[in-house]
């Protein structure tokens, strides 16, 4: 059995995980500080976390998030539980976002990694749109080799 | 040279938990660099860690404990040469085996023989959510408690003593010989009780000269 086999072998047998990761740019028209940019990490990964359920996930297995604003400012975001309060480190320094960076993970058990990729980007899509925050996605990623085979 | 690994499931607080430990290693004037392997090629803990100042190498496109074994070698190369630390803390996915690690470790070891020793294994338990994963991922978790060197029942603060005692009592049925420390980043609770482990436990020896059989053996089939 080589490595490739064995991997495949060990996780398939023991997570059942869906999971996806996506890396994203923002141009925001009306700035948000500190307070408002948590909020709107926090909204995201909470909207993206309830669709995913929506569509057949059971369990969080990790969603996580770290946004970094023009000048350096950082927000982290853990969350793991719906009925549990996330974890967030706002590092903002008072300045205003115009233009930031955003990775979102989102790891959830009972849906298979494409079904997390595109709920994750639907979902994104239509609550940017709504904000009227503008966005390139710079990079995504799914893991292609452990979802079921077609 | 030590190597000390974590694992633990998703979202169990290993992050956090490292962090402080890596603080708390160098108040005690080592040098100290972490090793992250996330989902992916897109690293949210490596962003976490260097924020807290912590130097921090990632590696992607596979699990540590056992697509990319062989990248662990040469990560593990680079930082000796480029920063020669005291320990390199690794944490791989959440859903890392420690078996796998030990396996990835031994044979950065046998590269560096003179130089690193390998750690013992920690597994991170998450006493908020263990009902839930052992409903969903029970194999896994299991895994996890059963092949670690020590546990680390985490975020004890946010649970009753009631829950405690049961957690406990899971982890002591599915390892009984196992190390049991209890932990919580946001008191503090178990740091320097792991950074102890890390820097002072009794390095572990793992022969890879049947190991693959034993991991076919095991997982294999």
């Amino acid at each position: 059995m080589d490595q490739k086999e064995r991997q495949l072998l060990t996780h398939r047998a023991s997570d059942e995980l869906g999971k996806f990761s996506m890396w994203i740019r923002l141009y925001i028209k009306d700035p948000l500080d500190g307070k408002r940019s948590e909020e709107m990490v926090l909204d995201l990964m909470n909207g993206i976390t309830k669709e995913c359920f929506a569509r057949g996930a059971d369990m969080i297995g990790h969603v996580k998030s770290f946004l970094t604003a023009e000048g350096g400012s950082t927000i982290s975001v853990s969350l793991i539980d719906l009925d549990i309060p996330p974890t967030v480190q706002n590092r903002f320094d008072g300045t205003e976002m115009m233009r930031g960076e955003l990775i979102v993970h989102v790891i959830v058990h009972g849906l298979w990694d494409p079904q997390v990729r595109e709920t994750s980007l639907e979902f994104t899509k239509g609550f940017m749109a709504e904000r009227s925050i503008d966005y390139e996605v710079i990079n995504d990623f799914y893991e292609k080799e452990k979802r079921v085979k077609d | 040279m030590r190597i000390a690994q974590v694992t633990g499931f998703l979202g169990s607080g290993k992050t956090t938990f490292l962090i402080e430990v890596a603080k708390e290693l160098n108040s005690r004037g080592l040098k100290v660099a972490t090793i992250v392997n996330d989902v992916g090629h897109i690293n949210v803990d490596r962003k976490c860690m260097e924020v807290h100042g912590i130097d921090t190498m990632e590696i992607s496109g596979g699990c540590i404990c056992c697509e990319v074994q062989g990248t662990l070698t040469t990560t593990v190369t680079n930082i000796y040469m480029s920063f020669k630390p005291d320990v390199i803390l690794v944490e791989p996915t959440g859903v890392a085996i420690p078996l796998g690690l030990k396996q990835a470790a031994a044979q950065t070891v046998k590269k560096m023989p003179k130089i690193l020793e390998q750690s013992p294994i920690v597994t991170f338990v998450d006493a908020m959510r263990i009902e839930k994963l052992m409903n969903n991922v029970r194999r896994l978790v299991e895994t996890q408690i059963i092949e670690a060197d020590a546990v680390l029942i985490n975020k004890v603060d946010a649970v009753s003593e009631e829950r405690l005692r049961s957690v406990t009592e899971l982890v002591k049925g599915l390892n009984p010989e196992v190390r049991l420390i209890y932990g919580s980043a946001r008191t503090g609770q178990g740091i320097k009780e792991v950074a102890d482990l890390m820097v002072n436990g009794e390095a572990v020896v793992y022969d890879l000269s049947d190991a693959e059989d034993r991991f076919d053996k095991k997982y294999g089939e």
